[in-house]
């Protein structure tokens, strides 16, 4: 929607919009109207009409793309290694000449004595908490994260608050609850990659599709819906992939091959979803791909259209 | 949607060629070399640099053409190499200019000229070549990222949301370039419009 109250310095930003047709079509009626009232815009449109018709670029040497053509297929066919460009042999001793420069140079820099040995401190002195902590699998000394405050009591005790962190490792089958409920938790952390890998993890769920929790579809769903990573929403559809084809994830694919923004994951869920072709939907999701903007998506559905005879 | 004749054979050329095939992908070579090249030789601004271009975008393609999925068209694909490689060469030029004995091999020349051809008086062509020149440094002028924004939009024709596919950023980004690059090419004309 063209902005209302909209002046001429605006409205002659939208003229480069215009000239290329770039205009939604209200801003477009907008500045028409416009440039029947107002000469000052007219005349800047003529000014960028100017540039734009006298910068079209010249035309081709036809003779000169045929022989880059030729020596591109010469290149393909014998496949060899592109060829250096010709170079004057006193360029070539130029460069050869600042090589040795730099290679004497850095021989130089490296020639250095060897710092002797250092005995390191003991670092978990430094960066774990001192005193191990019991915990329920045994005692274990926690790292220092952070120091919060430090002070110092009237009865001769110092006071230190501070965090600390233990990495914990959790290891066990994709089908118990516990790993499933880590992978759910991972599966909203902040880092991509950690996001990603949860949902490829859930692949893995493939060998006991009984043991699927309707909570992690749900979170797959979700993030099918809300994730902006293409490549993590392009694992969540593999995953899908892999499980056993029930009605409710057909239909989330089916919905993914037709909304879904990225054309890779649309090309994705279209595979998972003609990967079956006895499904008895098959031909519904193969008609609905026949209005898809890529024309692969819309190709292979037609290939497969007529192959099942459905046409 | 309806499948044009020309896409289907494209496709059918694309998965052949991913199979191996070389004929298949000399014929898609000479669907858009033509592209490739006119690219190539506004990015690079000369002839010799063009050239490279062109030879390294089409075996690079044919190197990563097993990656290619049908997400983008295949011109679009090759035009993101060829971009790519544009701005690269762009790079190394600007860093051999530090050693001057390396840059006389490939003289600037204009890959825009004013088209008014069809006109036989002398002085106009004595004012195209001029125009042109002006041209050709109100571009030098621009950036690498709006130089490419520029000739796909206006050269390419290609619309603001597939140059944002080819240069892997938001149309609203495209669209500030554009703008930029208009700006600054209409300050370097100005002699030229104002007259």
């Amino acid at each position: 929607m063209a902005k209302k109250g909209k002046g001429c310095s605006e409205y002659q930003q939208d003229l480069v919009l215009l000239y290329y047709n770039e205009l939604p079509p209200a801003e477009k009626k907008a500045l028409h109207a416009h440039l029947t009232e107002c000469a000052a815009c007219r005349q800047e449109q003529e000014k960028w009409t100017t540039i734009f018709q006298n910068t079209a670029p010249a035309s081709l040497d036809h003779e000169w793309l045929r022989q880059n053509r030729q020596a591109l297929f010469y290149r393909l066919r014998g496949h060899v290694r592109p060829a250096f460009r010709q170079r004057p042999v006193l360029v070539w001793a130029f460069q050869a000449g600042v090589l040795a420069v730099l290679l004497i140079f850095s021989f130089m820099l490296g020639r250095h004595e060897r710092p002797s040995d250092v005995s390191a401190p003991a670092l978990n002195d430094l960066f774990t908490a001192g005193r191990a902590v019991a915990t329920e699998i045994g005692s274990m000394s926690p790292f220092l994260l952070g120091i919060k405050k430090i002070t110092a009591n009237p009865d001769g005790t110092i006071e230190i608050s501070y965090q600390m962190m233990n990495d914990m490792r959790i290891q066990g089958r994709p089908s118990e609850p516990e790993v499933q409920h880590i992978l759910r938790y991972a599966m909203q952390n902040d880092d991509a990659g950690v996001r990603l890998h949860a949902v490829k993890a859930t692949q893995l769920l493939a060998e006991t599709p009984e043991q699927v929790e309707q909570t992690t579809v749900a979170a797959l769903e979700t993030i099918l819906e809300d994730e902006a990573n293409v490549g993590i929403r392009l694992a969540v559809i593999k995953t899908f992939a892999v499980f056993s084809s029930t009605p409710r994830i057909q239909a989330l694919l089916f919905k993914t091959m037709l909304h879904d923004s990225s054309e890779a994951v649309r090309i994705q869920a279209f595979k998972s979803l003609t990967e079956h072709e006895a499904s008895g939907e098959l031909e519904q999701y193969l008609n609905s791909a026949q209005a898809d903007s890529n024309v692969y998506i819309r190709l292979k559905s037609l290939d497969l259209l007529k192959r099942k005879e459905l046409l | 949607m309806e499948i044009s004749e020309r896409e289907q054979a494209e496709v059918s050329l694309i998965l052949r060629a991913q199979q191996g095939e070389e004929r298949a992908f000399e014929e898609l070579v000479k669907r858009h070399d033509e592209s490739v090249l006119r690219l190539a030789l506004s990015m690079t601004g000369n002839r010799c640099d063009a050239q490279d271009v062109y030879q390294e975008t089409f075996l690079r393609a044919f190197a990563k053409l097993h990656g290619f999925r049908f997400e983008s068209s295949f011109k679009t694909w090759l035009l993101r190499i060829a971009a790519n490689q544009s701005i690269n060469v762009r790079r190394k030029r600007r860093l051999r200019s530090f050693f001057p004995l390396m840059t006389a091999e490939c003289e600037s020349d204009n890959a825009f000229l004013f088209i008014a051809d069809d006109q036989p008086d002398p002085d106009d062509d004595i004012r195209s070549e001029e125009i042109g020149r002006e041209i050709a440094a109100a571009l030098k002028r621009l950036s690498d990222r709006e130089r490419s924004v520029f000739c796909l939009r206006h050269e390419q024709q290609l619309k603001l949301r597939e140059i944002a596919v080819v240069l892997n950023c938001a149309e609203g980004t495209v669209k500030n370039l554009l703008f930029r690059a208009c700006r600054k090419l209409r300050i370097g004309l100005k002699s030229f419009v104002e007259e």
